[in-house]
């Protein structure tokens, strides 16, 4: 579904912030990406997310060059993914329901088909008492389940989580990992970053690999 | 920021429409008084009256700006010394060869923009002209003054529209930084470039015509009130009666102007999106 062949990322000539990325992200797919601060992790997801452009080598979605892609075709790549970030990026002016529809009313799906899906996802993630409120008036774990409700919404093909449970206590890291590898079941590409060795660990799943960056470089990769 | 803009945009029209309102009325003030704008012609005695009835007609088409241009034969000048000075005159002018002192003369109105001196000359350069003098020397000072009052204000609502537009852009890019995360995360999330910031240029275009209705309605506001000042305190009323509220054309100036603005704004956070949020340069 995704690789990176040969990607460099420079953004001074003597700064490298990736070099020499190559690995496959495939559906059913989970990747986990450690590394340090400034290890390249958040500038692999932003090349993930059309965010930044790379400056050489090959990054492809589904055998297409995602870099030559036109305005039209970045939206509806976009459309496919599911970005959970690190901060949430929640609108506080929005309702949490709000928040969640966000994916869908870019989609112009119609109200009904809204309703429906987010209502779905507030079930699944013990949301619903808190459908009306707005986000500066809920928890930091619940932030992060809205983050990752909007994130899953829209049913995507690839899923790109920075720190997905770092505000969440063991129980419910663990239910959203649960979460992932079954949307992992039904098709979806998943990518997380995570300082939580324990969480990987804990992480049984036929098809995960880890990946581990040093200074921009792939520094080691094994199936888990 | 937006209460910022609201209040900078609402100065910047107030500004622009009291520009408009004292450009204008200055022109309906000293610039439509008619009788100081003439120009006196002195003919030759011994012409024909069909010759002085062509003379007549030379001036009037001489220029545009001439509105009118009347014959006064001695007799007429007799005729208005003696209504005017009834006391005086009786006996004196009952002499008929009085007459034939006096040289039939030509009364030339002109609009407040013509040029009187050159006129003048022109019209004491046509055969059978003796002499061709400004009606009141006083008349060419105030329309010279005028002139270069009506090119002041010009100059200003030039510049001042220019440093508005200029102003306002800036202001609209902060306004888009502003909201970065809000249109940064649309962007992300899938939408296309208007997708993304519409919310954002909507509260922009609102904001904008708000600021405008304040602006127009404060200066429409403040002239009401000088005018009624004029009229009740100061019983300028002859100066009140000439004081006019924006013209259709100052109206349509303005909101051209509000046009342009909201083009120029949209145009610019539509290239700035891209770029921010797509990559792409158009």
């Amino acid at each position: 579904m995704i690789s990176f062949r040969h990607v460099y990322k420079t953004y001074d000539t003597d700064r490298h912030a990736l070099r020499d990325i190559s690995f496959n992200l495939n559906s059913s797919e989970i990747i986990f990406l450690t590394g340090a601060s400034g290890a390249g992790k958040t500038t692999l997801f932003k090349l993930l997310s059309l965010q930044e452009k790379i400056s050489s080598g090959e990054l492809s979605y589904k055998n297409e060059n995602i870099m030559s892609y036109g305005l039209k075709e970045v939206a509806n790549y976009r459309r496919g993914l599911g970005i959970v970030f690190q901060d949430f990026r929640l609108i506080p002016e929005m309702t949490i329901f709000e928040n969640i529809a966000i994916p869908l009313k870019i989609q112009k799906l119609s109200n009904k088909e809204i309703q429906s899906k987010v209502v779905s996802v507030l079930e699944r993630f013990n949301l619903s008492p808190y459908s009306s409120s707005y986000p500066d008036y809920i928890s930091g774990g619940e932030k992060q389940r809205v983050a990752i409700a909007r994130s899953i919404v829209h049913k995507p093909n690839l899923l790109i989580a920075d720190e997905p449970t770092g505000n969440l206590d063991r129980q419910n890291a663990q239910s959203v990992m649960a979460l992932f590898k079954e949307l992992a079941e039904e098709g979806v590409a998943v990518m997380i970053a995570t300082h939580d060795e324990g969480l990987i660990k804990a992480t049984v799943y036929k098809n995960a690999r880890h990946i581990h960056l040093e200074n921009g470089s792939v520094a080691s990769e094994s199936i888990l | 920021m937006r209460t910022l803009y609201l209040i900078f945009m609402s100065l910047s029209v107030f500004i622009l429409t009291s520009v408009l309102l004292i450009r204008q009325n200055t022109a309906a003030v000293f610039g439509d008084h008619a009788d100081l704008y003439t120009i006196t012609v002195t003919l030759n005695k011994n012409i024909s009256p069909e010759e002085m009835a062509a003379i007549v007609e030379k001036i009037k088409n001489l220029d545009t700006q001439i509105k009118s241009a009347a014959l006064i034969s001695p007799q007429q000048q007799l005729q208005d010394v003696q209504s005017a000075l009834p006391s005086y005159s009786k006996g004196l002018f009952e002499d008929e060869e009085i007459t034939y002192v006096l040289n039939p003369l030509v009364e030339v109105l002109l609009t407040a923009e013509a040029d009187l001196s050159t006129l003048s000359l022109q019209i004491k350069s046509l055969s059978g002209v003796e002499d061709s003098s400004v009606g009141n020397v006083w008349a060419e000072k105030i329309k010279n003054l005028f002139k270069t009052l009506n090119i002041i204000l010009n100059t200003v609502f030039i510049l001042f529209f220019i440093i508005l537009s200029f102003l306002i852009t800036v202001l609209v890019r902060n306004y888009l930084i502003d909201a970065k995360d809000r249109i940064s995360l649309f962007a992300l999330l899938g939408a296309m470039p208007l997708q993304a910031f519409k919310n954002e240029y909507l509260s922009i275009m609102n904001r904008t015509l708000l600021a405008y209705f304040i602006g127009l309605f404060a200066a429409s506001g403040l002239a009401y009130f000088i005018k009624n000042k004029l009229t009740s305190n100061l019983n300028f009323t002859f100066i009140s009666e000439r004081l006019d509220f924006l013209t259709l054309e100052s109206l349509a100036l303005l909101l051209s102007g509000l046009m342009l603005n909201l083009a120029l704004s949209y145009f610019l956070s539509y290239q700035y999106i891209l770029k921010e949020y797509y990559h792409h340069e158009s």
